[in-house]
């Protein structure tokens, strides 16, 4: 079992398979993400995926701990992947690249970016999948999201990066579980899932695996789920939505109507995770961070029937956002 | 392709991955067609298809018009031609949604 998911074989159709998978590790200052991806490095041996390392400081030490057999990770270091380093990411990516061809390093079929405590994944995963060159060579594979189990929760109701984080996840790992009571644990786990609903959440101690909880689906609530300091005096709420039809999906409607969500309300949006029954198509899955939308991808195997998207948003009504969705879907 | 048209980049709302890129089939195209102008019309902008390559026209009731490729590219000439913000919230439009444009 991998925390990261770095030896596992998702990519079911060819055309992912020819990509190499990229692992985001995200997580706030001082959330266990390196000490998560040495354990994870150990495990996989020879099968170990390339690393690419973000620091928000110039001095780094993280290098050093994750070498392996000597090879050390190739390193960004002076800010955040997401604003100032965009085209040092896709400068690492592409050198990885070029070092495979010219045979100075074997292929990997993945990738691990740890980013940096500040880093927002969403402008990462957006540089991935849209470089001209890396998206045919690259494909995201999943967001991995550390959250320390002692200081984690304050950080994510006081910092909004730490919260777009925690969105952004498809894994949550709760770290340093072994640091607090399992109480305390059990309610950070029961939060984290009212957060992120569409999220795995582990839970970690030392870089190994203690439990898995799979997505607990949107709670019915009707409050905000948080109420983060904007501007002074004003407040932005989070809300999520879980949106739901058995009828096959109108693919036209539906990416009408989230196509115009987003050039809207984008920045608003934070995450879209639904798997679509889609009407002379099948189950698909589609995966979006902020403003970045992954194609869809054809689900194989058992997929229940019907619809569900779960939608993350700051400051927008829920309810008219449903009945928008429903507008849009009655369209004959 | 056209001389004024460039090459849409790769949107995910046209598709699985392992569809086709770029130029909807026949039907689905129709159907976007359709939904854009349900979506437009109170807005005050019809859109129609020249039938070939990616692109589809926006146009308001006065002859201005602007020629877009992709989802994204629609709403960027939508909000130049009309004098009302699309909004996929707007209470009016919503209201003409339901009532399939009798609203």
């Amino acid at each position: 079992m991998t925390l990261l998911g770095v030896l596992e074989t998702t990519e079911s159709d060819p055309i992912r398979h020819s990509r190499r998978g990229v692992t985001l590790l995200s997580g706030f200052l001082g959330s266990g993400k390196t000490t998560l991806l040495r354990s994870e490095l150990d495990r996989a041996g020879d099968k170990a995926p390339a690393v690419i390392l973000n620091d928000f400081s110039e001095t780094l030490v993280d290098d050093v701990l994750l070498s392996v057999d000597g090879e050390r990770p190739v390193v960004l270091s002076g800010g955040c992947v997401c604003c100032t380093r965009r085209d040092d990411l896709a400068l690492a990516l592409a050198g990885l690249l070029d070092d495979e061809q010219r045979g100075r390093t074997p292929r990997c079929d993945h990738v691990v970016i740890e980013t940096s405590g500040l880093s927002d994944p969403g402008p990462i995963a957006f540089t991935i999948a849209n470089d001209p060159v890396l998206k045919h060579h690259y494909v995201l594979a999943r967001v991995c999201v550390t959250v320390d189990a002692l200081t984690g929760l304050g950080s994510i109701e006081r910092h909004e990066i730490a919260l777009r984080q925690l969105l952004a996840a498809d894994d949550v790992l709760v770290t340093k579980a072994d640091l607090v009571s399992p109480e305390s644990v059990e309610a950070l786990v029961l939060r984290l899932h009212e957060f992120n609903p569409s999220a795995t959440v582990s839970v970690t101690a030392s870089g190994h695996l203690l439990r898995k909880e799979l997505p607990s689906g949107v709670s019915p609530a009707t409050q905000p789920l948080l109420r983060l300091l904007a501007h002074g005096a004003d407040t932005s709420a989070i809300s999520t939505l879980e949106l739901s039809t058995d009828e096959p999906l109108d693919w036209q409607a539906f990416s009408v109507w989230l196509s115009l969500l987003l050039h809207r309300h984008g920045p608003d949006v934070l995450r879209v995770k639904a798997v679509l029954d889609v009407r002379d198509v099948g189950p698909v899955a589609l995966n979006g961070v902020q403003h970045v939308v992954h194609r869809p991808e054809h689900l194989t195997g058992a997929v229940p029937p019907g619809s569900r998207i779960v939608l993350i948003v700051r400051d927008i009504d829920t309810e008219l956002l449903e009945r928008s969705f429903n507008a849009f879907l009655s369209i004959k | 392709m056209l001389c004024y048209e460039f090459a849409p980049e790769d949107h995910w709302s046209d598709g699985t991955l392992d569809g086709a890129v770029n130029e909807l089939p026949v039907r689905p195209r129709y159907r976007r067609t359709h939904i854009l102008c349900a979506v437009l019309a109170p807005y005050g902008l019809a859109v129609s298809d020249p039938g070939s390559g990616p692109h589809l026209v926006v146009a308001d009731h006065r002859g201005a018009a602007e020629v877009a490729a992709g989802l994204p590219a629609i709403w960027q000439a939508a909000d130049r031609l009309s004098s009302r913000q699309v909004d996929v919230l707007d209470p009016a439009l919503l209201e003409d949604l339901m009532t399939g444009g009798r609203a």
